[in-house]
């Protein structure tokens, strides 16, 4: 992945937003994980149509922090998605 | 005709073979009811289905699939090594041949299947937990199998166990109670009363440690471990939506909280279990 990378949340993952967090279950891999509010925003915006690029300008906005720092945190996040089968990248349109 | 009651949850289970029907009523003897109220649940069960002649004896392995018949999540196949049916929730019925070689095993797993389904539909969850009661008050200690559910129960002395394997909880009249069942993992505990039900004081999620500590769960990681700890239904894409949301309303109700216990009674000290009720 890289900031032009399309995320998109995989399907089969049943999400709830709780608390400000995010409680994601992948039924087939049998997995559970919890996401914190910058985490569970970023979930939320991950819709296939937004690059992670423009995801960090977003969350960099929204919490008023450094883009680069933004940039290269979601991206380190999205990979970690991708690698537990949670988020997939898609063709760029 | 059997009449299986599951904290208030009853399954009219009809089985066509002598040879079954008697250890049956052996094993849940103390869950049987007589009263012909309207059951959750008919079961119909057929001891027959023995496949191919030149099939050898099934998997002792009892899994048995549930696979959706319908976007709902109300109709399912019923697949196992050795048992075909179909559950109709709406109608309230479900069907199952099952191989005799391997009935006893598979008809136990697909009750639990089965009260899974029912608790969650009924607003309830089926936990793979040991629930402890002392006096009028219930505790569950989750966690995966080896976290420590059978040491715990084991290490209450003078308490009554629900279970310490699978507890049902459900809510009422905004309280959750949770509720003894015949599935059981070993009996070196003293079982509570069949049928028994406490009010669900806290949960606990189980860590083995050699300090003794708590620490209470904000409500999404408590929600994650109340559906870690819901087997069947968690794996179900379509129930997931709403054993989300319950595992939810419950975490919002009953603290949850992790338990860090070594192999001594005391973890309760750190409960804060109150005197009174201390045997």
């Amino acid at each position: 992945m890289n900031l032009d990378s399309v995320p998109a949340r995989e399907p089969a993952v049943v999400s709830k937003q709780i608390g400000g967090e995010a409680v994601l279950v992948h039924p087939v891999q049998g997995m559970i994980r919890v996401l914190n509010p910058v985490g569970a925003r970023v979930w939320e915006l991950a819709d296939g149509k937004r690059s992670i690029g423009a995801l960090a300008t977003l969350i960099a906005a929204e919490y008023d922090a450094p883009l680069e720092l933004v940039e290269a945190d979601i991206l380190g996040f999205c990979e970690d998605l991708e690698r537990r089968g949670l988020l997939k990248p898609t063709p760029l349109q | 005709m059997l009449i299986l009651s599951v904290a208030g949850l009853r399954i009219a289970l009809s089985v066509d073979s002598p040879a079954l029907i008697d250890p049956l009523r052996g094993r849940y003897a103390a869950f049987l009811a007589d009263a012909p109220e309207v059951p959750a649940l008919r079961l119909d069960v057929t001891a027959g289905a023995r496949g191919e002649a030149r099939d050898p004896a099934p998997s002792p392995d009892p899994a048995i699939r549930f696979l959706a018949l319908d976007a709902k999540g109300e109709r399912y196949a019923i697949e196992g090594t050795a048992a075909r049916g179909i559950m109709d929730l709406p109608r309230d019925e479900a069907t199952v041949s099952l191989d005799p070689r391997v009935a006893p095993a598979q008809l136990e797993y697909l009750l639990r299947a089965l009260y899974a389904y029912l608790a969650l539909r009924e607003g309830g969850l089926l936990v793979h937990a040991a629930g402890v009661c002392y006096d009028s008050r219930a505790w569950l200690f989750i966690g995966p199998s080896g976290s420590g559910k059978t040491t715990v129960s084991s290490l209450s002395e003078g308490a009554r166990v629900l279970s310490d394997d699978l507890v049902a909880v459900r809510p009422l009249a905004g309280d959750w109670r949770a509720y003894s069942t015949p599935f059981w993992n070993l009996e070196s505990v003293t079982p509570a009363r069949p049928g028994e039900a406490a009010p669900l004081t806290a949960i606990y999620r189980l860590v083995q440690a050699r300090e003794v500590s708590v620490e209470p769960l904000a409500l999404a990681a408590a929600t994650a471990e109340l559906v870690a700890s819901c087997p069947i239904v968690n794996a179900d894409p379509l129930q997931l939506p709403h054993l989300i949301e319950t595992c939810r309303r419950l975490a919002a109700s009953v603290p949850v909280a992790r338990l860090f216990f070594r192999k001594d009674p005391g973890f309760w000290a750190a409960i804060g279990r109150p005197a009174e009720d201390a045997s």
